[in-house]
Formats: C-alpha cells, structure tokens, sequence
C-alpha cells in the first residue's frame, strides 16, 4: 500500500470508530420500551390514520447508555435527523459512484464528448433538448394510439381493456427503466464535467491533478443536487441537468470523433 | 558515414562500455517474463479498498441486524400500510424513518461501491482510466 492508501484506511478507521460508536448510542437509546420508560418510537412508520408517536427525549435517551457515551446522544440526535433529511443527497451520491465504477466505460465515453467550448456545450444542450422533446412527443402519441387501441378494438373481448392496460403501462415502466439508465450515465458524466469544469478555475486550479475522478464527480453531483433544493431555479437546473446528460449520451453515441483530453 | 557498431552517436569516453556490453550474447527472457513484467506493472493494489469496504459496511451490517432483530415488527407493519395505502384512495398519510438507518443502509451502498470496484480493478487485464 502506498502512503495515501493508509491514510486513506487510517481515516476510514477513525470514521469507522465514530460512526460505530454513534450507531451503538442510537441502538441502545430506542431500544424497546423496558419498565416506567416512555415507549420509543418506531424505527419505521408508515400509517394513513394514525400520528407519529413522540420519541423519547435526549434525557430519556441518555439514561439508557453507560456515562462516557451519553454525551454523544445530542450528536448522535443530529446525525440521525440530517440523514433523513440528506436521505435524496446520499442518493444520488451512492447512484453517481455505482455508476461511475460499475459503467466506467460508458460514463468516460460520455464525458469525452461533452468536451470542449461553450459551442460544443450549447450542442449537446441542444441535443438532450431535442432528445427530449423527441421521447415526450413519442411517448404522448403511442399511448393516444394505445389507448385508441384498447378502448375500440379489445371492447367486448376476453382480453379486455384493463389486462391490456396492465400490459401497457408494464411495457411503459420497463421503457422508463432503460431511458434511466442512459440518464443514470449522462449524469455521472454531467457531475464529473461540474467538478471539472469548477476545477479549471483560478481559485481550485491548483488542486486538478490531486483530486482524483470520482471525487470531482460526486463533488458535481452534490452541487448539482443542491441547486435542485432551490425553489423555482431548482426545477429549471433539473430539467437542464435532464438535458444536458440525455444530449451527452446522445452525442457520445451518435457523433464519432475524436478528442483531446 | 555510419561506423560499424552504430558507434556514430556515442561519446568516446562509452564506447568502451559498449564494446563490452555487445560482447555479451542476447538472451531470449523465459516464456511469460514479458507478461509477468507487464502484469506486475498494470496491477493495481486494490488491498486497501477491500478493508475500506469492511470498515464502513461492518459495523453497519450490525447495527441493521439490531434493529431487524428488535424492531422488526415496525418495518413489517410499515410495509403492510404501505401495500395497504397503495391499494385504497387514502389522500393522508404519515411516514417516518430513523435516520441511523437511513445512514446505515447508505454506508452498506458505500461499501459495495468500494467492493464493487475492488472486484473490477483487481481483474487483470482490464483497461482503466487513470487520471
């Protein structure tokens, strides 16, 4: 192993530690009720009629670890609400990094074609929304014809118009799932560009050939989710986003031409 | 004019060397040497991901473990609601979760990531982009 190899395991360690330390405190503080304490609230709930119940406070909670470690109750309170909160950000972190490992060709083919000047960015923007507008346009008319379909032809036959409905919208689902994938890809390629792209100026430049890949990456995917958390601008960096990545795919997979990293 | 030798780019002061070293027969390397070399030279330790990978999923894999032992009647009750609520036109419903799952289940993906391109880095013969 080489010296940023142990540091790397020495830090993980350290975070290991912690976290470890952190999950046993919240394993032993809403531990299942025993004798006069107030009932703990349930580590998953999903109800239509029913409230949540209140959970046990952080006084409550501290009685029920050994002294050294109640004082890591109140942390360990605010890691367990941030992560909820952060459960979409840990997401799309986790889906970025499979990604980038698992489909590290694909995602390097995509990113190579979304180099280059603002005139190559405003292609393949230009790309995904046309790619865009194609897959809504499509997807609109098959079903108006599907539909046209099942409600004139199958009326009044054994295989009725709800089976061929379940078979559509099955059909539709597993459609979605490819058109994911190829998104999956171009959003990877889309996060590793941010970063890049964040890196080459003046400020952070000096840090481009320290920072390996994937963190570039997922340092882009964390800006990108971030901007979808504001209100109306969120909505248009995601479309973008959307854009962007399917007309990254798109090139990468249509226009064959080679580039100078 | 090209000397005997190809002596024409070298210095004076090598040439001796160099009659020594060309006095020496050529030796074929043994069968696999070259492949053996390059493989030495394109592997990539993957050892430190691997405990990286035990680190993070380990005492996680535990704590999930602990709460499916004690509490696994909640996430049997949560999902029967959800199966529930998806099958009626209810407009209202409530959803909780304990966040220490949430980061548990996270850092299990984290760790299979790592793994996952522990596995893949480690197969020879694979070409990677090395930045």
């Amino acid at each position: 192993m080489t010296r940023r190899d142990v540091v790397i395991v020495l830090g993980t360690l350290a975070v290991a530690v912690g976290l470890s330390a952190i999950l046993f405190v919240g394993a032993a503080a809403t531990s299942p009720d025993s004798g006069p304490e107030p009932a703990a609230r349930p580590r998953v709930f999903f109800d239509q009629r029913a409230a949540l119940p209140p959970g046990r406070t952080v006084v409550d909670a501290q009685r029920r670890v050994a002294g050294p470690l109640q004082a890591i109750v109140p942390l360990q309170r605010g890691i367990s609400d941030t992560a909820r909160d952060a459960a979409g950000l840990l997401l799309t972190l986790l889906l970025t990094a499979s990604t980038l490992v698992l489909a590290n060709d694909q995602v390097v083919a995509v990113y190579r074609a979304s180099l280059g000047g603002w005139r190559s960015q405003a292609r393949v923007l230009a790309a995904g929304l046309v790619v865009l507008g194609l897959a809504v346009s499509t997807a609109a008319l098959a079903w108006v014809v599907y539909l046209n379909f099942v409600t004139s032809a199958l009326r009044d036959t054994p295989f009725g118009p709800g089976t061929a409905l379940q078979v559509g919208l099955t059909a539709f689902a597993v459609m979605c799932v490819f058109a994911l994938l190829a998104l999956l890809v171009g959003f990877a390629a889309t996060s590793w560009r941010l970063g890049d792209a964040l890196l080459h100026t003046r400020a952070l430049s000096r840090f481009q050939t320290q920072i390996p890949a994937p963190v570039v990456a997922l340092a882009g995917a964390t800006i990108l989710f971030v901007l979808w958390q504001i209100p109306a601008l969120g909505a248009i960096a995601l479309a973008a986003v959307v854009a962007y990545a399917l007309g990254a795919v798109v090139t990468a997979r249509l226009i064959k031409e080679e580039v100078t990293v | 004019m090209t000397e005997p030798f190809g002596l024409s780019d070298l210095e004076p002061d090598e040439r001796d060397l160099h009659f020594v070293l060309s006095a020496i027969p050529p030796q074929a390397p043994p069968v696999g040497f070259r492949d053996a070399v390059m493989r030495r030279i394109v592997e990539r330790r993957v050892g430190w991901e691997w405990l990286v990978a035990a680190l993070l999923a380990l005492p996680s894999l535990a704590f999930l473990a602990r709460q499916i032992a004690e509490s696994g009647a909640d996430f049997a009750a949560a999902l029967v609601n959800v199966l529930g609520a998806a099958s009626s036109e209810t407009a209202n419903a409530s959803f909780f979760i304990d966040g220490l799952t949430v980061l548990a289940v996270a850092l299990v993906g984290v760790a299979c990531v790592f793994a996952a391109h522990a596995l893949i880095a480690g197969t020879p013969g694979r070409r990677r982009l090395v930045r």
